[in-house]
């Protein structure tokens, strides 16, 4: 992998934490005094600044680093989190996005970083801009790594560093070495001090105290101990890891307790009768004298690293442990998919050659490939969790711009489903909540008079149905408004003024250019867009349901296909051609007698069980000349809601196809959404049934 | 560095500007020493005019608040801004100066 692969890798990763992030401060806003959120955000930060510098990123690395400090201010319990905190760190959020598709985030950046030194409290900001600006200007004095870290797994170090009186006496500076100590990662000092003597007994030049210190890093024990290269002949220096105890749910935390006999502070005794005692273990251990209060911060200074080791284990094990970048991914499926259709070329052959090793062969290629195929479609799902999350600031920000209290709730986030098609499923989504907030949900005051809770609720759910994943996007606000609905698709001519069936009605609103808002917002206007969002998702071959309960909400749920590459189809014939009908569309087929046929000629009307469908001739619509002598069979598709019955001459069978793109000459044809290629090496167009239904009878 | 002492009834202020630093040292400890051997009750520190301080610094200060408070006396600190100096390196070091003396800080 060249520098350039590198670059775009962090890019990717970078986004990724980015994203992770924002959830975390949404998140953060409403749970403020959630440390382990604090320090996910202060963790993202930093690897972004430390990936950002080793690949050349300096001003992703420097801004970043503003923002780190801020977050490390507050990590410290030297700034609460409060909605100037989060503000700053999702407008950092976009900054660091700009800067990473190359931006200088102009103003922005400036703006952030004069927001921070602005800060009031107890001079948190001012202290961060003066760190920073203090780093920048400091020459001679190592400044702190501004590199990713070791390569190594995070691991913690426990040093006891006794200095000998004298050392300052041979030049020696402390607060140099300490500081090239920190640069090496997370980094915990306790002054042993107990041994400082009142100043009669002083020799002001002479050292007399010791220090206990405790960092986790990725570098090893002699990248450690090299820090007091000049100084190790002139002290006492212990460096040992810190052993981390692996259990059933992960990294073991050690009690307190533990870790002060560990270090050789108390005995096993001690800690049993400071147990008795059943109060705070470190505070009841301070007061009967047996470890001094200097012991004790050391001691859950490490144990707070354990912790925070652990947790980042579990996390990482829980996100996948490669990353590979998605156009390898899609390459790797082109290739999957070539060999599938060479595969079902193979058995063609086979066939001829059934008693003979040929055929042996070529079942077990068969098998081989299916797996193959499985495998590699597999590593292109992912959990919708981190999709979902990014819906929180969207919701935060929408509540902000409509007035309107709101919040998330996100469940099935561990559905899984093909990162191509979450990347499609963004605007769709994206266009929903909009109005959901903006139209879908009450104001406080009305709901306050309507008996609602004052926060309105958007909810999104996903869940697997076999093939399929569904994602519900609900609210609970005022439900449709069937009646406006019928009216304006009177007067717009869309429907009869005596319709009354409420789903026929309901789907109005999927219509171009239907709004039944008197007003339309910079946000939304309601129904205005949703036919976008049905189209966009018929080109995912998904389709879109709309439910409603006056006064109690609205519902959409999308259906997706767990992937777009393979799909189940129909084989179907038409003038000597093979044709693939989507199997999710696909109802029942039937013989086109003439008895069933009612009157009149092509795209005429088909009577089944009672239900008059209307029929569309295939072979017109695809401009294929000729009449086909046999007998016709029927696909009835249900298209948008309604059935329709497909005219070919001949049902093949089931089939599952490796979908192929179009070529742009014929992609610009509509009835026709992409190609496979059989087992005969022959090519079968997959056929777009909406986009045929519409152009013919306009639904 | 220059060391200003003013006594008044009561207690008596220390103010410290420029560096502070094993080089300073002695001098330091001889400023500390007369504030102990003044009696004052409480002994006050500005510290805000100082450009660097070190460890001996900071283990000068330990040593006069142990002092003044095995005497039943006191140190107070004038308010240090944010991100002074003395803070720093104090964190660095992993000095509390805030456990130390916050309590007895003085308001502005």
């Amino acid at each position: 992998m060249n520098f350039e692969d590198n670059q775009a890798l962090f890019i990717e990763e970078a986004r990724d934490r980015l994203q992770t992030i924002e959830g975390s401060l949404v998140i953060l806003e409403k749970q403020p005094a959630d440390m382990d959120l604090v320090n996910e955000v202060f963790r993202g930060l930093h690897t972004i600044k430390g990936s950002g510098s080793m690949f050349g990123f300096q001003s992703v690395a420097d801004f970043t680093h503003h923002v780190e400090s801020l977050f490390d201010e507050v990590r410290s319990g030297h700034f609460p989190v409060d909605s100037r905190i989060i503000d700053i760190g999702l407008r950092s959020v976009d900054c660091i996005s700009l800067l990473l598709a190359g931006g200088d985030g102009g103003e922005e950046r400036l703006g952030i970083l004069s927001a921070i030194e602005g800060l009031e409290g107890d001079g948190a900001g001012e202290r961060v801009s003066r760190a920073v600006r203090a780093a920048e200007a400091e020459e001679g004095e190592p400044r702190p790594r501004v590199t990713a870290p070791g390569s190594g797994p995070e691991r913690i170090f426990r040093l006891s560093f006794r200095p000998q009186k004298d050392l300052l006496h041979r030049g020696v500076r402390l607060e140099t070495l300490f500081r090239e100590l920190s640069s090496l990662g997370s980094c915990h000092v306790t002054a042993v001090t107990e041994a400082v003597p009142e100043l009669g007994e002083l020799e002001p030049s002479l050292l007399h105290m010791s220090w206990l210190i405790t960092i986790s890093t990725r570098e090893d024990l002699e990248a450690v101990r090299s820090v007091f290269i000049f100084v190790e002949d002139y002290c006492e220096l212990a460096i040992s890891p810190v052993e981390l105890g692996a259990g059933e749910e992960g990294i073991m935390v050690p009690k307190l307790g533990e870790i002060l006999v560990d270090r050789g502070f108390l005995q096993d005794s001690d800690v049993e009768e400071i147990r008795q005692e059943q109060k705070p273990f470190g505070a009841v251990a301070i007061d009967k004298g047996k470890v001094s209060a200097e012991h004790v911060e050391a001691a859950l200074a490490e144990q707070a690293m354990v912790r925070t080791i652990g947790s980042e284990r579990e996390s990482r094990q829980e996100a996948a442990t490669i990353r590979v970048r998605k156009e390898k991914l899609d390459g790797l499926m082109d290739l999957v998919g070539e060999l599938v259709i060479l595969q079902a070329m193979m058995e063609q052959e086979a066939k001829k050659d059934s008693a003979g090793a040929f055929a042996s062969l070529s079942e077990n290629l068969g098998r081989l490939s299916a797996d193959l195929r499985d495998t590699s479609m597999s590593m292109r799902i992912v959990p919708l969790q981190e999709f979902f999350m990014g819906f929180q600031r969207l919701v935060r920000d929408l509540s902000a711009q409509v007035g309107k209290p709101l919040r998330l709730e996100i469940s099935g986030g561990s559905t899984e489903l093909d990162k191509n098609v979450i990347e499609l499923l963004k605007d769709p989504l994206v266009h929903i909540i909009r109005n959901s907030a903006d139209h879908g949900v009450e104001t406080p005051e009305l709901r306050s008079r309507l008996g609602k809770a004052p926060v309105a609720t958007i909810s999104i759910d996903a869940r697997q149905v076999g093939p399929r994943v569904e994602i519900s996007i609900a609210d609970d606000g005022a439900g449709l408004d069937m009646g406006r609905i019928r009216e304006r698709a009177v007067e717009k001519g869309l429907i009869g003024a005596g319709e009354t069936d409420e789903e026929r009605i309901r789907s109005m609103v999927f219509e171009p250019g239907f709004s039944t808002s008197e007003k339309t917002t910079d946000i939304s206007g309601r129904g205005v867009g949703l036919d976008v969002v049905k189209r966009n998702l018929e080109r995912l071959r998904g389709e879109v349901s709309l439910s409603s309960e006056e006064g109690r909400g609205a519902k959409l749920t999308l259906s997706i296909p767990l992937t777009l590459v393979i799909i189940d189809g129909l084989l179907v014939m038409i003038g000597g051609h093979n044709y693939v009908i989507g199997l999710n569309q696909v109802q029942e087929c039937v013989d086109m007698t003439a008895s069933a046929r009612g009157a009149g000629g092509r795209d005429s009307m088909l009577n089944l069980r009672g239900m008059t469908i209307p029929i569309i001739a295939l072979r017109e619509s695809l401009m294929i000349d000729g009449d086909y002598d046999g007998l016709a069979r029927l696909v009835i598709v249900n298209s948008e809601g309604a059935s329709v019955g497909l005219e070919v001459d001949a049902v093949v069978g089931r089939k599952q196809v490796v979908i192929k793109p179009l070529s742009r000459a014929v992609s610009s044809i509509k009835a026709v959404s992409g190609a496979t290629i059989l087992g005969d090496g022959s090519v079968a167009l997959i056929l777009d049934v909406a986009e045929i239904v519409r152009a013919r009878i306009g639904r | 560095m220059n060391i200003q002492i003013a006594e008044s009834p009561g207690d008596l202020l220390l103010s410290i500007d420029g560096r502070a630093g094993i080089d300073e040292s002695d001098e330091l400890a001889s400023a500390f020493r007369k504030a102990l051997e003044s009696g004052a009750p409480l002994v006050r520190l500005a510290l805000s005019g100082l450009s660097a301080v070190d460890v001996s610094f900071l283990q000068l200060l330990l040593s006069l608040e142990l002092s003044l408070s095995r005497g039943g006396r006191s140190l107070a600190l004038r308010p240090l801004p944010a991100g002074h100096v003395l803070l720093q390196v104090a964190d660095l070091l992993g000095i509390n100066v805030k456990r130390l003396l916050a309590s007895k800080t003085e308001s502005a």
